[in-house]
């Protein structure tokens, strides 16, 4: 009996597409999605054109499935083919806006999990506002679509010790953002 | 003063973490006593995994139109040939016809036959090149057409 296409990993649905079973290709839509769009929004700023950018980078991705040899994670090769399909549409990575400019900080009951999400969300805009604008996307990738050093190396093509020093910034600064936050609400 | 360095040091040490990776020994067992680092490393994981999962913004479900798109795409581009192998190839022939006539083999064929075989040669690296071109740009229509802003909707 084989497993519901839901469990399959990445690399097992890409293989199976290649193979013929193209209507798996919806389960990896629905999985990064979520990031492509985000993506979208920080370089198109609405969300009519990121929602044109998420179709144009999946039929792209699905174009090209044959190329991706299973050497880096799926969400890797998806990033960098979104990655260059925004640079190359606005044309200038200084357009990039953050995701910590407007992310939207969900309501929550315990209202020191709110403030430590306002905290983070502001030592990471405070960071990436201190960066040369071409590097803002680093901190995003880091920080929001989880990826490592060498993965944001691979989508951007920026040197690795670049990325590392400015994600080591921004995590100092997000320590000091907390500390603080947590020396306010000592009585 | 000396626990106040290594409460900075170990501080240091969690913002340099990447990833699961594991923190230095040192740090470690400075962790295990101080209670301040113990909360302050707890806390920069936390918000670092509540980054990751609550940030991104909501999207709507685009598997449906997607998926209508690619029923009416012609298919998977198979057999592709990487852009490093194409700059390599393009690389190899332009060194192989500016470098020819420097070899001694052509010096021999020019002594044996004179200048005029240099025509014919120069037509068939000339063809060479214009196929290469044409096989670069053919495959590579996609990319062009969006570099040069000749896509229309």
């Amino acid at each position: 009996m084989s497993p519901a296409p839901d469990t399959l990993d990445d690399k097992t649905i890409v293989a199976r597409v290649i193979d013929g079973e193209s209507e798996l290709f919806a389960l990896l839509v629905k999985r990064h999605q979520k990031a492509v769009f985000g993506l979208g929004l920080s370089f198109f700023k609405n969300t009519e054109d990121s929602g044109d950018f998420v179709q144009d980078v999946f039929l792209k991705a699905y174009r090209n499935l044959p190329s991706f040899l299973g050497k880096s994670k799926f969400s890797t090769w998806l990033y960098r083919i979104a990655y260059n399909t925004a640079v190359n549409a606005v044309k200038r990575r200084r357009e990039y806006q953050s995701l910590a400019e407007d992310a939207e900080i969900p309501d929550f009951d315990d209202p020191q999990q709110k403030a430590e999400r306002e905290a983070s969300r502001e030592a990471i805009r405070d960071a990436i506002d201190e960066l040369p604008e071409r590097y803002r996307v680093c901190l995003d990738f880091y920080f929001f679509y989880d990826l490592s050093y060498p993965e944001i190396e691979v989508v951007t093509g920026f040197p690795v010790n670049t990325i590392k020093s400015h994600v080591f910034r921004a995590k100092a600064m997000l320590r000091e953002k907390l500390r603080d936050e947590a020396e306010w609400e000592l009585p | 003063m000396g626990a106040a360095m290594t409460c900075e040091h170990a501080g240091k040490s969690i913002a340099k973490r990447t990833g699961d990776g594991r923190l230095p020994m040192f740090v470690r067992l400075h962790i295990q006593r101080c209670p301040a680092c113990l909360v302050e490393a707890k806390r920069m994981e936390d918000a670092i995994r509540t980054m990751r999962r609550d940030f991104l913004p909501r999207s709507p479900d685009f598997s449906a139109i997607v998926m209508s798109a690619i029923r009416l795409t012609p298919g998977l581009e198979t057999t592709p040939v990487s852009f490093r192998n194409w700059l390599f190839v393009g690389i190899m022939l332009l060194a192989a016809t500016g470098l020819s006539p420097l070899g001694a083999a052509f010096e021999w064929v020019k002594s044996t036959f004179g200048t005029g075989f240099l025509v014919p040669l120069n037509i068939v690296l000339g063809l060479m090149l214009a196929g290469y071109c044409a096989l670069f740009i053919g495959t590579h229509l996609d990319e062009f057409s969006e570099r040069l802003n000749l896509k229309h909707d």
